[in-house]
């Protein structure tokens, strides 16, 4: 239950006979189990166990209380240390009392003023709130007036201050003369305890008096009268007055307020401080130190290693804020989805900075020949958010814009050593952003990072300038790990029952049976313990289906047939009826998550109609539109049950997210991609399976480290810091396991091994470092070359003019290597241009370059370019989009196989018709789908629709997501071959001409309207357009693809509209629909049209007119 | 302010004459240990008990006048606030007619002059050596004077072979109903146990750090994990009420060990008598005990 972070907390704790660090922790996760209500007491629920544990936590609470208050010159860290576990006792405590599963009764008002100013002092803000909650302020003291008013004032700012609440202080009520003097004296000992708290409040939002010691001066003046042991009327004030000073302390340490603007700000920065410090007064570790460390500024560069959910966005927004006054940032994300968190989180954050702009670059790294696809208009006082893929093509093609780059952030940036093309391209891209934007300061982040001081020192040796290391394993909430089995006698005791059945049944090789589940759970941390104290068994009420199987000899055995996907809905169900927020990770398949999210209700009652809210019904309607069909995901979150996989639209995982965030959904079933990067946080998590994806053709070390990586990565999601300070994560092997009275630790852990690690964090390392060996032995070979290496060739500039050392001496790898030295860098850049020029043969120097420019490999670009020339042209065609985009596909018709390959993969059109292109000798039925298919994107039509073209005539109204269902194939058919592949293969198309335009005009010289509409046709089919009005539409207007065809065809381009102006005069055309409020004279709009457009409008006013 | 200083000459000869007739006399029993209370019925004892109880009201009052002076800004006057709560505590006279005058003396005035025994018990073991507890009381919280105030009536640290440990009493009286009433102490024991008061021993526990040596401060959160912790139930009543010697099956759940939980028993021959006689005595004292 207990991570690094409160390992090393409570490393400060005072031995107390047999309480330690260890036993605290088993105290607190035993009776946090308890707490679940899952389990299955029995017949008392009342339990002696529970009582007992009651009595332990509180003991242990008032011990170590007393201690951090009374024992004289502890330590801070002693004080923070015994006040989270006396904290954690209290919260557990009260659970236990409120779900009456222990007679415990002391008042749980006053227990959680007390839990929550614990948590604030030991420093976990987050959970103090939620022990805020709890409060209940008119129950404080029943006490004659005029004391109850007073106390109730009090406990009121006291809520206030551990909810870090909005708005100003209040004033106490007026004092009464006429009351009794001890009663006088009460209520205005607690009038004062209010007025501190209110008061330190008041100075952690930046408001009314401007003195830090407000506060304090009133608590010293209390605590100084009151702690006397003649006082004994008012030791329950002196007692709370003592808390809520340390509360005080260590709070205003950690102010955000504390942060000084940069030099030079102009008001924006202290604008944003003050808004900020409203919301959120107070920086988490993480934030602190890179304050402490690299503001302002920033000046030093800064690799932060945190767990997930420890304030790491907040980390960047306090750089980003801090840098602005100096330059434009940039905040590079892993995936498009993440991009767009970022943009929307930005923007809200840093909405008080005058004429601030956060932008996103969407898409791929496709290259385009439209206007403002570029950086070149990045400015000062900008943030562009996008992922590496895109900052990639915008170096190639904008060097310029990043001379006033103030800072640079990589999220998720264990990115870098990612196998595969994207760790390659992420390191380049930073290399080349530190080649040429000497200004600019770095920002690495990560949650599954061991070596940010490796990092942090390759920053500071390549730039000369300073490079701190936060590496800090403190986060706010606790994940009790356990996993997901069954008792043993109950299974039997089940089994032995049908077993008669289905001995008398001759035919029948199975019978179905349910049985209940149970929990085994670590009670420390990570499974690293040997000895079984260190895990607990728990039952549940909850029972799913096994089968009991016959063998051919007539002997049975329960198998772990199809028990996984039941189960995990079981348990998710169950758990989310509860109260909990369900994250549910099904890793083995994208499929899945429909179909078992189809089996759960997590309504806790049935009849309940649950309103959806007006985003969330938006994000359907749009849904339904592209699809042509409504959405099976209209009827899951009906039964607030969510799903988030690749195989939904980006209106359905907007939906799902927005569900989930707020509430509606109480369960979400996702992919364990899902778990990478995107903030959506759980009080409990599980984790059905431990396969991810399909394990064949995987060598079994990369599928483990995979498996290891991605389900540490899906605990890790557990944790959701306002909503509750403690979590669960469960696992469901894939091997049912049986446990017995002693548990079952090694069987599950043979099972599922990553329980023994904490979190996935590995040391990053250089995917380039092969390449940089092999260019420093002088060895390059393109027969043996990997795809990493591969694809360096496909970023970096290799042409007659270019200079690849700067950018190879700026690497992760180079610096790894000791490379980063000018002699070396030269000499490894020779060794690339070398290679670069072998591979070319007797081609054209100048098709480096436009690999580059088009981020093929320069293998890829030779194909591009020889099948190109060799592909019969008609100039008829070369006017529009459509026909540019007949000619791509007679290209890539007549390219070699393996090749094809590479530009468009097979999985991603796998299952469909136009699977077969990849076939040798029957290929024509395959092109022909891609066509008809393509074609049909392009010209706006249903996804429905393209199902009939590529999959087949039945595919028509089947609205399923299955996965034999035609819609999961159109999507990822949509998704990868056509915007990612295809648009890509594009990009290279106009590399080649706006290159071989002055290089070899006679081969590549258009006329303006064909050099215009193959300019387009990246675009075109990335956005699913095809004429200069819809891709108009799709850029400037509504990313909704065929909402644009409906602007285009109602809202045409005028004529002649020179191609500078078409961005401004689609806004103002968007602008005045919006404000129109109507479609009139549009003529007849079908009601799907009607509705789509509703919801556009809709989603656009909710987002301010925030449009990409 | 007014000057408010109290006459602690004449205190401390309450408190040596109280030390010299109280006896207490020690007893075991299967569950717990019994200590019998002697010689507080005798007048020299009931007088010095008036004077000692009103000091801790006085106590009381000091406190509240200096902090009415510091947070309210103006100064009582120390022997009008004094006299009114020894009247709150009191009244006026011993009259036991009314249910509401029954009910006072029953349930609040009998009660808090209990609870004063207890206190007394207490301060003489901080004083000299007593049977009351195996070792000398090195800080004790003072008595409240809210008669009905929840909470803990009596909580004292002393060291136990030089190891600190917490003393915790829960006071009744009751002319007839001893058992009962030794029945509802016993309840608040369990309470105890349970950690239900845990709060208010921390309160308590804060403000005798002043008196309080760094190393005894030190060992309180141990003190409190390991429940180093005597009970002291006591019960006033009238002779003849309670066997307090047999077996209790309550106190022998309860979590200390037989010679920590020390049931404290002052069997009086005239209940009635001897409680309206100490509050006389209270009610005369307040000239005594201001100088």
């Amino acid at each position: 239950m207990f991570n690094r972070g409160i390992e090393q907390l409570l490393e400060a704790l005072p031995v107390f006979a047999d309480l330690d660090s260890h036993a605290a922790r088993r105290f607190l996760s035993r009776a946090y189990m308890e707490s679940l209500a899952i389990r299955d007491s029995g017949d008392d629920p009342e339990t002696a166990l529970a009582d007992a544990l009651a009595h332990d936590l509180s003991r242990m609470a008032a011990a170590l209380e007393t201690h951090a208050i009374l024992s004289p010159d502890v330590s801070q860290e002693t004080v923070r240390a015994c006040s989270f576990v006396a904290a954690e006792s209290l919260s557990i405590l009260d659970d236990l009392s409120r779900r009456d599963i222990s007679t415990h009764a002391q008042q749980s008002g006053t227990r959680m003023v007390e839990a929550g100013l614990l948590y604030l002092i030991a420093g976990f803000d987050a959970n103090a709130a939620v022990a805020a909650r709890a409060v209940d302020v008119s129950a404080i003291e029943a006490a004659p007036e005029p004391v109850a008013s007073a106390a109730a004032f009090a406990a009121g700012e006291i809520r206030r201050l551990l909810l870090l609440a909005e708005g100003p202080a209040v004033d106490p009520p007026a004092e009464d003369a006429s009351a009794p003097l001890d009663l006088r004296i009460r209520a205005e000992l607690w009038s004062q305890l209010g007025r501190a708290a209110g008061a330190h409040l008041d100075w952690l939002h930046l408001r009314g008096d401007d003195t830090e010691a407000v506060a304090t001066g009133i608590l010293n003046g209390l605590i100084a009268a009151l702690v006397s042991e003649q006082a004994a009327g008012y030791s329950d004030l002196a007692h709370l007055g003592e808390l809520i000073r340390l509360a005080v302390d260590e709070s205003g340490g950690r102010a955000l307020r504390r942060v000084d603007p940069p030099e030079g700000d102009d008001g924006g920065f202290a604008a944003y401080r003050t808004a900020r410090a409203r919301q959120r007064p107070l920086l988490w570790p993480a934030a602190k130190r890179y304050a402490d460390g690299c503001l302002p500024g920033p000046h030093s560069h800064a690799v932060v290693a945190v767990p997930t959910g420890a304030g790491k966005s907040a980390v960047a927004e306090l750089a980003a804020a801090s840098a602005l006054g100096r330059g434009w940032v940039l905040y590079l994300a892993p995936t498009n989805a993440l991009v767009r968190q970022v943009r929307r989180d930005l923007r809200v954050a840093l909405a008080p900075f005058p004429d601030v702009s956060v932008r996103t670059f969407l898409g791929g790294a496709e290259l385009s020949g439209a206007v403002e696809e570029t950086l070149a208009d990045a400015t000062d006082g900008e943030v562009l958010v996008m992922t590496p893929e895109k900052c990639s093509l915008a170096l190639r093609q904008s060097p310029e814009a990043f001379a006033s780059l103030a800072l640079c952030v990589l999220d998720e940036c264990h990115l870098i050593g990612e196998r595969g093309t994207r760790g390659v391209l992420a390191e380049l891209v930073l290399a080349h952003v530190l080649t040429i934007a000497p200004e600019a300061r770095v920002l690495l982040m990560s949650a599954l990072t061991s070596n940010p001081d490796e990092l942090a020192h390759w920053l500071a040796s390549v730039t000369a300038q300073a490079s701190v290391e936060i590496r800090e394993p403190w986060r706010p909430t606790r994940t009790l790990r356990a996993a997901v089995g069954f008792d043993r006698e109950a299974v039997l005791a089940r089994a032995n029952d049908v077993a008669p059945l289905l001995a008398a049944r001759e035919k029948r090789k199975n019978w179905s049976f349910r049985a209940p589940v149970a929990f085994l759970a670590n009670l420390e941390g990570p499974w690293t313990d040997e000895d079984d104290d260190a895990y607990v068994l728990i039952r549940t009420r909850l029972e799913v289906p096994l089968q009991l199987a016959k063998h051919p000899d007539g002997s049975m055995a329960v198998t772990r047939a199809g028990y996984v996907n039941p189960t995990v809905g079981a348990v998710a169900g169950a758990l989310a009826r509860e109260g909990q927020r369900v994250l549910a990770f099904l890793p083995r398949s994208k499929h899945y998550s429909f179909s078992v999210g189809a089996t759960v209700d997590a309504r806790q009652d049935v009849e309940e109609s649950v309103a959806l809210g007006i985003e969330i019904e938006a994000q359907l309607d749009l849904a339904d539109f592209e699809l042509g069909l409504r959405s099976e995901l209209r009827d899951l979150l009906s039964r607030r049950v969510a799903v988030h996989t690749s195989a939904l639209l980006d209106s359905e995982q907007r939906a799902s997210e927005l569900a989930f965030s707020e509430d509606v959904a109480h369960v979400m079933f996702a992919t364990g991609t899902l778990a990478q990067g995107l903030n959506l946080p759980a009080t409990a998590v599980i984790v059905g399976g431990t396969t991810i994806g399909d394990p064949r053709g995987t060598p079994v070390a990369e599928q483990n480290r995979r498996i290891r990586s991605q389900l540490l990565n899906a605990f890790g999601r557990a944790g959701r810091a306002r909503t509750a300070a403690r979590s669960v994560a469960l696992i469901v092997p894939d091997d049912l396991v049986v446990f017995d009275e002693q548990g079952a630790a090694s069987d599950v852990l043979e099972a599922a091994p990553f329980l023994r690690e904490e979190d996935a964090a590995d040391a990053v390392r250089s995917q380039l470092s092969n390449l940089i060996d092999l260019a420093l032995r002088g060895e390059i070979d393109e027969r043996f070359m990997r795809v990493e290496d591969l694809a360096a060739f496909a970023v970096l500039p290799l042409g007659a003019d270019a200079d690849p050392g700067a950018i190879v001496r700026h690497t992760y790898a180079a610096w790894s290597r000791n490379a980063s030295n000018e002699e070396s860098s030269r000499v490894i850049a020779g060794a690339l241009s070398r290679a670069g020029r072998e591979f070319l043969g007797e081609r054209p120097a100048w098709l480096i370059d436009a690999a580059y420019l088009a981020g093929l490999t320069v293998q890829q670009m030779l194909a591009l370019h020889d099948a190109w020339l060799t592909t019969s042209e008609d100039r008829e065609e070369q006017h529009t989009i459509d026909g540019w985009t007949m000619r791509l596909l007679r290209v890539l018709q007549g390219m070699r196989t393996a090749i094809l390959r590479e530009l468009i993969p097979e999985a991603s059109v796998s299952g469909t018709t136009i699977s077969s292109i990849h076939d040798d000798d029957d290929a024509d039925d395959g092109w022909r789908a891609l066509e008809r298919g393509l074609l049909a994107w392009m010209a706006g039509a249903t996804l429905e629709r393209i199902a009939i073209e590529i999959v087949g005539a039945d595919a028509g109204g089947n609205g399923s997501r299955n996965q034999q269902a035609p819609l999961p194939k159109v999507i990822r058919v949509v998704q990868d071959a056509f915007v990612f592949s295809l648009s890509r293969v594009a990009g290279g198309v106009v590399a080649l001409h706006d290159i071989g335009v002055d290089e070899a005009p006679d081969q590549w010289s258009l006329a303006a309207n064909e050099s215009r509409s193959l300019g387009l046709v990246p675009l075109a089919i990335r956005n699913g357009c095809d004429d200069l009005n819809t891709v108009a539409w799709s850029r400037f207007g509504t990313p909704q693809r065929r909402l644009a065809h409906v602007f285009a065809r109602h809202l045409p381009l005028p004529d002649e509209l020179a191609e500078e102006r078409v961005a401004s005069w689609v806004r103002r055309a968007h602008n005045e629909w919006l404000e129109s409020l109507s479609e009139d004279g549009w003529g007849d709009l079908d009601a799907g049209t009607r509705e789509a457009l509703m919801a556009w409008r809709r989603i656009v006013v909710a987002e301010r007119y925030g449009l990409d | 302010m007014p000057a408010f200083r109290l006459n602690t000459d004449r205190i401390d000869d309450a408190l040596s004459c109280l030390g010299e007739i109280v006896e207490l006399q020690q007893e075991a029993a299967p569950s717990h240990t019994v200590l019998r209370v002697a010689g507080l019925e005798e007048p020299a004892a009931v007088e010095a008990l008036g004077v000692y109880l009103t000091a801790v009201v006085a106590g009381a009052v000091s406190v509240d006048a200096s902090l009415a002076e510091e947070f309210l800004h103006f100064t009582p006057d120390p022997g009008e606030e004094l006299a009114r709560r020894v009247r709150r505590v009191v009244r006026d006279e011993n009259t036991y007619e009314t249910i509401a005058q029954k009910d006072f003396i029953d349930r609040s005035r009998n009660p808090w002059i209990a609870e004063g025994i207890g206190h007394l018990l207490l301060v003489l073991r901080a004083r000299q050596e007593t049977l009351c507890l195996p070792g000398p009381v090195e800080a004790l919280k003072p008595s409240h004077t809210n008669v009905k105030e929840a909470g803990i009536d009596l909580l004292a640290v002393y060291l136990d072979a030089d190891v600190p440990a917490l003393a915790i009493g829960e006071g009744k009286a009751t002319r007839l109903n001893a058992g009962a009433e030794l029945s509802k102490a016993v309840t608040f024991f369990g309470k105890v146990d349970r950690g239900e008061r845990d709060e208010h021993i921390i309160d308590g526990l804060l403000i005798l750090q002043a008196a309080l040596e760094p190393e005894v401060r030190e060992q309180l959160g141990e003190a409190i994990w390991r429940e180093r912790c005597a009970y002291l139930p006591l019960i006033v009543f009238e002779q003849g009420g309670l066997n307090a010697a047999s077996d209790r099956p309550a106190i022998a759940a309860l979590a200390p060990p037989v010679e920590q939980k020390r049931l404290i028993v002052v069997e009086l021959a005239e209940f009635r008598n001897f409680f309206n006689r100490v509050a006389n005595s209270m009610r005369a004292a307040p000239t005594d005990v201001l100088a």
